[in-house]
Order: structure tokens, then C-alpha cells, then sequence
């Protein structure tokens, strides 16, 4: 790529784009972001690919290392804007047409996926990435600690709390589910 | 393994992650023993179901395709790097030219500087070390200053007045004189014009530079028809109390000492003006 060959650039898009991706729509939770942020990631690879040095980490965690600076300025940029909501319902929408024979496990999946989404978006930004590196990009503690510029004990202490508090944010739906139930039963 | 030692595993375990075969049996075996730690493995276990569910759901999403600004980017960056030569050819022009015009700055600053010096330098060194009155030996004082009773009449502007002040002069450097000590000085161009006693101290020579005078007072009556001849300018001392009579301040513990001055004679013996020195 650095010689100039476009069909190098393309297959490093076609190997490298799904996780940047998914990375930034992981922690962002909005499409259009993630877009801009794959976009940008690959022009600042054309732009500066003399900064990339191979003896201090591999071409995936350069990659995420430059994605993750621009989603968390893209975050801290829009964070005093409003979501209309449209969009996430729309992708929902989108996610149950997929379904295909048995509607009503669809649903439930897709709501247990929506609200596991929802708490890890809602994790501070420090705690949401770890989850998104180590468990939904399932990256070693290596590897992450190498993206994210820190220790591997860092890695591990963070994601024990993140799990933590992942936890104890989908705990209340789920009591409160329990109790409707049993307020139920009274009332039958 | 304590309860502690398996709330520090328990991620390891969940996520499948290498782990110590002893260590692995050990947090097993108190997961199946202790309640609260198999409730705890339960639910990270349920929460990474969760997560993979995730994951799996982003890893179906669309990825977008490769946008045209970013091979427009890539070409045009091509095209840049192509021409290497040509830029650090620029480049190094402009670092030539900036260093070219920082030095003609620094050399144009310190030839003012130097200029700046030199024509401070001879007006300072031109002065005496000790520039100010100075006090001289009562002989010298004796033979320079006239009395008031009997003034030094000084030549009137004309054919040998150059000469007599050329000889006045050479007198003085002579005997390493004081310029502030200069007895008498030529006041040709005191009447030129409008006759009036407006002379400065600076006007009169350069050796009386160091002198500090007061501006000519007039002595009775004086018109420019009386000034219109000339006259003769003398230095005499007189009593300090003479200060009072001119309207200026004296100091009474120093009323016994004399004060210098200039008297200006007009061409008939009258004085017309008198001007007081220090």
C-alpha cells in the first residue's frame, strides 16, 4: 500500500474495515458514526502510514488505536446532543423482519440483545471499551492492553468491574419483571 | 480457594481464558461447594451468553463500502509523494530565503547599533571627567576674574576681536583652564538684530557649555536704539545679596560669599544687562 497499489488498499479495507466497524458501532451505537469513523480511520492510514511501527503492535490494534481516539472525540463532541430515537428503532425494526421461523424466540432474542446493548452503551467510556475489546471483540488482555495503551492488569481490573456493573444494570429489569409477575398472581 | 481468590478468577473462567490446570479444578470445586460464588459464576456465565449474542448480531451488520474519497485521497497522495524532489527542492529554497533575510536582519540591527554608539561615544568622551564647576586656586581665581570696580573691558566685534579672543583662548588652554572659568566672553551678536538681551547660555561659546546662567536682566533702561552700537560683556563678582535686588532667592548662611556675573555695557559705558553665573 505504501508503494502505491490501490488493490492493496482494498484488501486492507476488505481484512481490516469489519472490525474497526463493528468496534465503533459497538461503542457508539449509532451506524452513521461508525461509518465516518471507518472512513476516517482509512484516510489517516493514507495520510500518516509512516507513523504505523510494526515493533510496537500490529496493524489491527494501530487501526483500533486511531478508531478508538476518533470515536471518543466524535462521543465527546455529540454529547450535548439529543438522539430523536428514530434510528435505533428503525435498526430494530430492521433486526425483527430478519427473523425467519420462530417469531415470538426472535423477539425475545432481540430484546435480551437490545437491552445488553443499551447497558454497555451506558457503561462510562473507559469501562465500555474493555467490554467492547475483550468480550465483543474477543481480543486477548494483550492485545487490548496494546489498543488501549495500558497495562494487562488494567485490562483485567477494568473488565472485572465493567462485568460488574453490566451485571448489576441488568439486574433491575429483571426484578422488576419479577415483581410485575408476582402482582400478578394477585390479582388473578 | 476463598471466596475472594474466585471473585478474582471468575472472569478467566467465564471468558474461557487460559488458565492454570490447579487453579482451574480449585475454583471448580468451590464453585460447586460455595452458593454465593456458583450464583456469581452463573451470571457472569449468563452475561457472556449475552454479549456473544452481541457480538454475533454487530458481526451481521453491514459493512460500508470503500468510499470514493478515500482512493481520491489515496491517488492524490500518491501524486504528492511521486514529486519529492520538486518539493524538498521548494522547501529548502524557502528555509534558504528565510535564512538569508533573518541574517541581512541581525547584520541591518547591528550596523545600527554600531552607528548608535559611535555618535554617542565622541559627545560623552568630549566632556571632562568631572564636567561640572570647578573650583580653582585663589591666584588663578585672582588673575582670571576682574573686579567690579575696575572692568576688563572686552573688544568690540571688529578687526582684532578674532584675535583677541584666539589669544583669550590659547591663554586658558594654556593654563588648563576651566571653560566655567572663562572670564570674558565676545558678545558681537548679542545686538545683532533686535538688540534685545536674549542671549542663552548655550549661544555663547562651546567653552562656557558647563556654565549655569540666568537669563540677561536689564539694568534700568534698555532699548534697542541703546544696544544698537554693541557693547562690552564683563565678568565681575559680586555680593550675593545683589541675588535679592534681582528679585532672586539667596541663601543667608552663604550671604558673605561672592556670586559671579555678567554685565553687559552698553557703547556708552552704561550697563544695560547682567546676567548671573554659577
Amino acid at each position: 500500500m505504501l508503494a502505491g497499489d490501490e488493490e492493496a488498499l482494498a484488501a486492507l479495507y476488505q481484512r481490516r474495515a469489519r472490525d474497526i466497524f463493528r468496534f465503533a458501532l459497538q461503542m457508539c451505537g449509532s451506524r452513521a458514526l461508525a461509518d465516518d469513523v471507518t472512513q476516517e480511520v482509512f484516510m489517516v492510514l493514507i495520510r500518516e502510514a509512516n507513523t504505523f511501527d510494526a515493533a510496537r503492535g500490529s496493524v489491527n490494534g494501530f487501526l483500533i488505536g486511531v478508531a478508538r481516539n476518533h470515536v471518543l472525540r466524535r462521543l465527546r463532541r455529540e454529547r450535548f446532543y439529543v438522539s430523536m430515537g428514530e434510528e435505533s428503532q428503525a435498526e430494530t425494526v430492521q433486526v425483527i423482519s430478519r427473523t425467519t421461523e420462530n417469531p415470538l424466540d426472535d423477539i425475545s432474542r432481540t430484546e435480551t440483545i437490545e437491552s445488553v446493548r443499551k447497558a454497555v452503551l451506558a457503561l462510562p467510556e473507559r469501562y465500555r471499551e474493555v467490554v467492547v475489546l475483550c468480550d465483543l471483540q474477543e481480543m486477548s488482555y494483550l492485545e487490548a492492553a496494546e489498543v488501549l495503551g495500558c497495562a494487562v492488569g488494567t485490562v483485567r481490573s477494568r473488565l472485572h468491574r465493567a462485568r460488574a456493573l453490566l451485571i448489576e444494570k441488568m439486574r433491575p429489569a429483571e426484578e422488576e419483571e419479577a415483581v410485575d409477575v408476582k402482582s400478578a398472581r394477585c390479582f388473578a | 480457594m476463598k471466596c475472594q481468590d474466585f471473585e478474582s478468577n471468575v472472569n478467566d473462567l467465564t471468558r474461557e481464558q487460559m488458565m492454570e490446570a490447579s487453579v482451574l479444578a480449585e475454583a471448580l470445586a468451590h464453585g460447586e461447594e460455595c452458593e454465593a460464588c456458583a450464583r456469581r459464576l452463573e451470571e457472569q456465565r449468563s452475561l457472556s451468553f449475552k454479549l456473544r449474542a452481541l457480538a454475533r448480531e454487530t458481526n451481521s451488520a453491514k459493512l460500508p463500502p470503500m468510499g470514493n474519497d478515500l482512493l481520491t485521497a489515496f491517488r492524490s497522495r500518491q501524486a504528492a509523494t511521486s514529486r519529492p524532489a520538486t518539493i524538498a527542492s521548494r522547501h529548502s529554497r524557502a528555509i534558504v530565503a528565510g535564512a538569508m533575510a533573518i541574517a541581512a536582519m541581525v547584520l541591518i540591527a547591528i550596523a545600527v547599533t554600531v552607528i548608535r554608539s559611535r555618535s554617542v561615544t565622541p559627545a560623552a568622551q568630549s566632556l571632562p571627567p568631572s564636567s561640572g564647576p570647578k573650583s580653582l586656586p585663589p591666584a588663578e581665581i585672582a588673575d582670571v576674574t576682574p573686579d567690579v570696580s575696575a572692568p576688563q573691558p572686552l573688544p568690540l566685534p571688529g578687526k582684532n576681536s578674532g584675535r583677541e579672543d584666539r589669544r583669550v583662548a590659547g591663554k586658558n588652554r594654556h593654563r588648563n583652564m576651566n571653560p566655567s572659568v572663562v572670564p570674558v566672553q565676545s558678545i558681537a551678536d548679542v545686538s545683532n538684530k533686535d538688540g534685545a538681551a536674549r542671549e542663552t547660555p548655550t549661544s555663547i561659546t562651546s567653552d562656557s557649555a558647563a556654565e549655569i546662567t540666568t537669563d540677561f536682566m536689564p539694568v534700568g533702561y534698555a532699548s534697542a536704539t541703546t544696544l544698537q552700537d554693541g557693547g562690552q560683556l564683563v565678568r565681575v563678582e559680586l555680593p550675593r545679596s545683589a541675588l535679592v535686588a534681582f528679585g532672586l532667592p539667596m541663601n543667608v548662611n552663604r550671604y558673605e560669599e561672592k556670586v559671579k556675573a555678567d554685565v553687559f555695557f552698553s557703547a556708552d559705558g552704561m550697563a544695560r544687562a547682567i546676567r548671573f553665573v554659577q
